[in-house]
């Protein structure tokens, strides 16, 4: 793949997931309960077949902005092992949040779907 | 092993916001690190092996700087009232995909369309947002930083009163914003109030008589319009407000 293309591609990659992460993360605890970030992380990779993957660090920020939304409530508990960890878990004003945002995903990308379906149909007819 | 992560985690702490609980990041990153080395199996390893997992491990987690920028954007992931959820993911996705599909599409559209069929439905946002965002974010595209966005200045012999509000553009590829003042007053007052495409207030100072300041302040990015107020009350002397962005490409 050229340097264009590469750039193109990496850029649209690491772009899109900084819009994402954040849904991404709510829905995990969601469906998680309580849990830290490590986990949480874990089972994001896990659960997405090793396809969702983003630099950890990132996680860390956004759950923080979450919290300060008030979509996350946060408690420092016991790990597994070693030092206490810091728990998230969704509110019911992050439950509705996702909700809605989950809906209108669905939406935009089977708007997009079609989009490109019809766009490569007009592109095949002669 | 201990060393190098402390050594990061303190390049964290010390580029984080003044408003952070300090003590509970670093707190929460170090388990995540701690834990992420325990599970490559670290310290079963020679020392030498230990510092090249930790390294790797580093590595993969991100820079110290762009992690404890990103604890200084204040913008909600996403905001909690009905039909915002879906405008706040909806704009930060095409603004970001557009920003790629801008910069590449005068010389890849012929292929364009293949290459979002094969990543699939989530490339396939870039389309819908290059065609709404194209004109705007191409112009973006092709700027090259450090960028100055914004530059007043005004030299008031006489004393000058008056409010001035301006605007400048922040595009999406940003990674941080400068703020620049420089201000030598010899009477009177003068404000600066800078605010963000949310509303936020990112920086609001007062400037009186005898102040001779030159500050620059990097705050987070976030792409769109920024409003400046600039108030002058009886003012004379020099003053210069800048706005730069960084990591425009």
């Amino acid at each position: 793949m050229g340097e264009p293309l590469t750039r193109f591609r990496d850029k649209l990659d690491r772009e899109l997931k900084a819009g994402l992460v954040g849904l991404i993360l709510l829905a995990t605890i969601d469906r998680t309960g309580p849990a830290y970030g490590y986990k949480l992380l874990q089972t994001i990779r896990q659960a997405s077949g090793d396809r969702l993957q983003f630099k950890e660090g990132t996680a860390y920020p956004l759950l923080a902005r979450l919290e300060k939304s008030g979509l996350v409530t946060s408690f420092w508990g016991a790990g597994e092992a070693g030092p206490p960890r810091k728990y998230y878990q969704a509110t019911a004003d992050g439950r509705t949040a996702l909700a809605q945002a989950l809906a209108d995903w669905k939406q935009l990308v089977a708007g997009v779907d079609q989009l490109l379906h019809h766009l490569h149909a007009t592109e095949e007819s002669p | 092993m201990t060393a190098l992560i402390e050594s990061y985690l303190q390049d964290v702490r010390r580029r984080l916001p003044g408003t952070a609980d300090k003590d509970a990041i670093i707190a929460e990153l170090r388990t995540h690190l701690e834990d992420r080395i325990a599970e490559r199996g670290a310290p079963s390893q020679t020392p030498e092996q230990q510092q090249a997992i930790v390294r790797e491990v580093l590595r993969d987690f991100g820079e110290a700087s762009e992690l404890a920028l990103a604890y200084e954007n204040d913008s909600p992931v996403l905001q909690r009232s009905g039909g915002e959820v879906a405008l706040r993911l909806t704009k930060s996705a095409a603004r970001s995909a557009g920003v790629a599909v801008a910069g590449a599409s005068r010389f890849l559209r012929p292929i364009l369309i293949t290459l979002m069929i094969i990543v699939g439905s989530v490339a396939g946002i870039a389309l819908v947002a290059g065609i709404v965002l194209f004109d705007d974010i191409r112009e973006l595209a092709e700027r090259h930083a450090p960028e100055t966005v914004y530059d007043h200045h005004r030299h008031c012999n006489m004393a000058c009163n008056e409010t001035l509000n301006e605007s400048f553009y922040v595009g999406p590829g940003a990674r941080e914003v400068r703020l620049g003042v420089d201000i030598d007053a010899s009477s009177g007052t003068f404000r600066v109030i800078i605010r963000d495409p949310d509303g936020a207030v990112r920086l609001d100072r007062l400037y009186s008589a005898g102040d001779d300041v030159r500050m620059d302040n990097t705050v987070a990015p976030t792409s769109g319009t920024w409003t400046t107020q600039l108030t002058y009350g009886a003012f004379q002397g020099q003053a210069s407000v800048e706005a730069s962005t960084l990591g425009l490409s």
